[in-house]
């Protein structure tokens, strides 16, 4: 469980920068014939799981990513909405690496 | 009714499913066309993207759509098609943005609103940066939906976290943040307040307001001279009625709080939350309140209510005001002073950064954000008499010159060639001067060498005379589940920056919160029993106790309060 900074005790809590440790990017490809209207809504649905911190899926090219707490089980999730996947990559990156990312 | 609801969805998702475009590309060619027009909006119910149609019936624009599951939800959109149609005259196009704040997903916003952001199909730069300093509030009022309740973690995002939202938003392309707006929660509960508006202002801010109820700064006016000091430029000050009865929240503090504005020089923006039955039977007197503390307030900015979760549509109906509603009531309740057409669509100064790009050849910060979302005027008042700009103003003819003439330069193709500028800016200097009624317009102004000095010379200084003496009447209204118009949210231009590094549009923040606003502050926040622990001076829970009769005693309640009729 890399999400600690809560079970650190209070020591130097308010100098910490970041919430998590570290984040997990996983990319696959999905099988489903989904409609436009389908795959946003998978999108939103995987979305509502605290461990899913961001998720795209691409209707024209039935690619998918994730990016999570490293504790998420992304298999199980993604199985949960009826997607059948085929994972392609499993990256992972530093939760400040992925602000850092994110603030361009 | 539903009957003929249901035709027309169809009507409009065969249509949309001929083209086999139910994508974002549909939702951005559409904008500016004439109704119906097709877009996307949510499922109250489920949050599902559904296709949508704006459209007019009897006189009225609707937003329309069919969920598979939850049937078809036909929203009010703006009470007036003749007003709508007018503001869609200003659809202004958008440049898009040079950055992506979803770098790592690299979406391009297929999915929106699922995919902020800013994702790079996103339209617009930031024109005003809002960030949540803190989820606490002193206060528990009823409608408010965005303040922790007891026991809930607490948000309040580190300095480090914050500096590093201002740097993201610095970073913005083509044209950085320059505006931001410190939000909660109740923003004064922070006690490293004044550090964060000094760094602000270190990190290139210009323009930097706070957003609050105004209550501390009654309390303790030295707090509005410190965050005058540090760098705050206005109060965004909430006020939703002239009576305790219409403004709970702050009507006994109001006075005091102006007066502390008042004496540290900080212009104040009152924000009444408009609610049909509520309020809206005082939002002449709210300009007139506005007027007669003249000195202090610069502005009105009129929020028509957006619901919040699930709603009855018998309750959505008794409540839902629109903009054009709202601006017909002040016409009424203004005795026919500041008429309906005296508002204009917030894109409509599109023409403005139109022909000074044209002039500079640089980018511009711009204001093209969806002509449904707000609409503004502005009154001149020489303590006497209250006369609206576009009395003595021919606007529309003044856009449209601005337009032309920019068109002009850039088909010449010579930026940089100085006559081209030179006569495109005497022929400014004529059409100005036709513009403007001479007879009508107020004594001291000189509103052409003001125009002329900012459009031409970029010379801001006459344009704080020009606001000393100007009452902004603005309306701004933020979209819920009910009326969602992804046209809009594309355009959004009020951004919420995220400790993620996200930058995520207001309406998208806050109506679809469980994947943003909660989810992200959930993540940020410390349990409540920690941070009681960490700031053992006080509870995040604590309270705000009133004394009335203290407060309406006093002289200045009744001078801020005055009976002095301006309309």
């Amino acid at each position: 469980m890399k999400q600690t900074i809560f079970k650190k005790g209070l020591k130097g809590f308010a100098q910490k920068k970041y919430p998590f440790e570290e984040v997990k990017i996983v990319s696959f490809s999905y099988t489903n014939t989904l409609t436009k209207e389908e795959t946003a809504f998978l999108q939103y649905q995987l979305l509502l799981n605290q461990g899913v911190l961001q998720a795209h899926l691409e209707y024209s090219t039935k690619q998918g990513i994730l990016v999570g707490l490293i504790t998420t089980d992304f298999s199980s999730e993604l199985k949960k909405l009826g997607l059948e996947v085929k994972f392609n990559l499993v990256e992972w990156m530093t939760y400040k690496e992925f602000v850092e990312k994110n603030s361009r | 009714m539903a009957k003929k609801n249901l035709g027309r969805i169809s009507f409009f998702e065969n249509k949309l499913s001929e083209k086999n475009s139910f994508c974002g590309s549909v939702v951005s060619n559409s904008y500016g066309s004439k109704l119906p027009y097709k877009t996307r909006s949510l499922c109250p119910e489920c949050t599902r993207v559904l296709p949508a149609t704006v459209y007019a019936k009897k006189g009225k624009v609707f937003i329309s759509r069919k969920c598979p599951l939850h049937g078809v939800f036909d929203e009010i959109y703006w009470e007036s098609a003749s007003e709508f149609e007018r503001a869609r005259k200003f659809a202004h196009k958008s440049r898009g943005i040079g950055t992506s704040n979803v770098s790592v997903t690299k979406n391009s916003g297929t999915n929106c609103p699922f995919d902020c952001g800013l994702c790079t199909n996103h339209q617009n730069h930031t024109a005003l940066a809002n960030m949540v300093l803190t989820n606490r509030c002193d206060l528990s009022c009823w409608y408010c939906f965005f303040y922790a309740k007891d026991g809930d973690p607490i948000y309040e995002p580190t300095i480090e976290q914050i500096d590093k939202m201002f740097l993201n938003l610095k970073a913005q392309k083509p044209v950085a943040t320059n505006a931001i707006q410190f939000t909660g929660g109740e923003p004064t509960l922070r006690k490293d307040l004044i550090q964060i508006i000094k760094l602000a202002k270190k990190r290139g801010f210009e323009h930097i307001q706070l957003n609050t109820h105004g209550i501390n700064f009654a309390l303790n006016p030295k707090l509005a001279k410190d965050v005058a000091k540090a760098g705050v430029s206005t109060i965004y000050m909430s006020f939703d009625g002239v009576t305790a009865k219409s403004n709970p929240k702050n009507h006994y503090e109001i006075p005091r709080a102006l007066d502390a504005c008042r004496a540290a020089k900080l212009a104040v923006v009152l924000v009444p939350t408009v609610i049909k039955g509520v309020n809206d039977g005082e939002l002449g007197e709210i300009i007139n309140f506005a007027l007669n503390n003249f000195d202090v307030v610069r502005g009105v900015n009129f929020q028509p209510v957006s619901f919040v979760g699930r709603m009855p549509k018998s309750l959505r109906n008794k409540e839902r005001i629109t903009i054009p509603r709202a601006e017909k009531l002040i016409e009424e309740q203004t005795k026919g002073i500041i008429k309906q057409n005296y508002f204009f669509t917030v894109p409509c100064v599109s023409s403005v950064t139109n022909f000074v790009e044209a002039i500079t050849g640089s980018n511009q910060y711009s204001l093209s954000t969806h002509y449904g979302c707000g609409a503004a005027s502005y009154l001149f008042f020489d303590g006497e008499k209250v006369i609206p700009l576009p009395e003595f103003f021919d606007v529309v003819s003044f856009f449209d010159f601005l337009n032309k003439s920019a068109q002009r330069i850039k088909s010449y193709k010579l930026y940089n060639f100085k006559s081209t500028r030179i006569i495109e800016s005497a022929k400014l200097l004529i059409e100005l001067t036709k513009c403007v009624d001479s007879k009508k317009v107020p004594k001291g102004i000189d509103l052409v060498k003001m125009l002329v000095d900012v459009l031409v010379k970029h010379d801001y200084s006459s344009l704080g005379k020009f606001s000393d003496k100007t009452l902004f009447i603005g309306m701004m209204h933020f979209m819920d589940s009910y009326n969602y118009d992804q046209q809009r949210v594309e355009r959004c231009q009020i951004h919420y920056a995220m400790p993620d590094g996200r930058i995520i549009p207001f309406c998208a923040f806050n109506v679809i919160p469980q994947i943003y606003r909660d989810k992200v502050q959930k993540a940020y926040a410390l349990p409540w029993e920690e941070w009681s622990k960490l700031n053992s001076d006080k509870s995040p829970g604590l309270k705000y106790k009133r004394n009335v009769d203290k407060f309406e005693n006093e002289e200045i309640y009744k001078k801020t309060y005055l009976e002095k009729n301006n309309f």
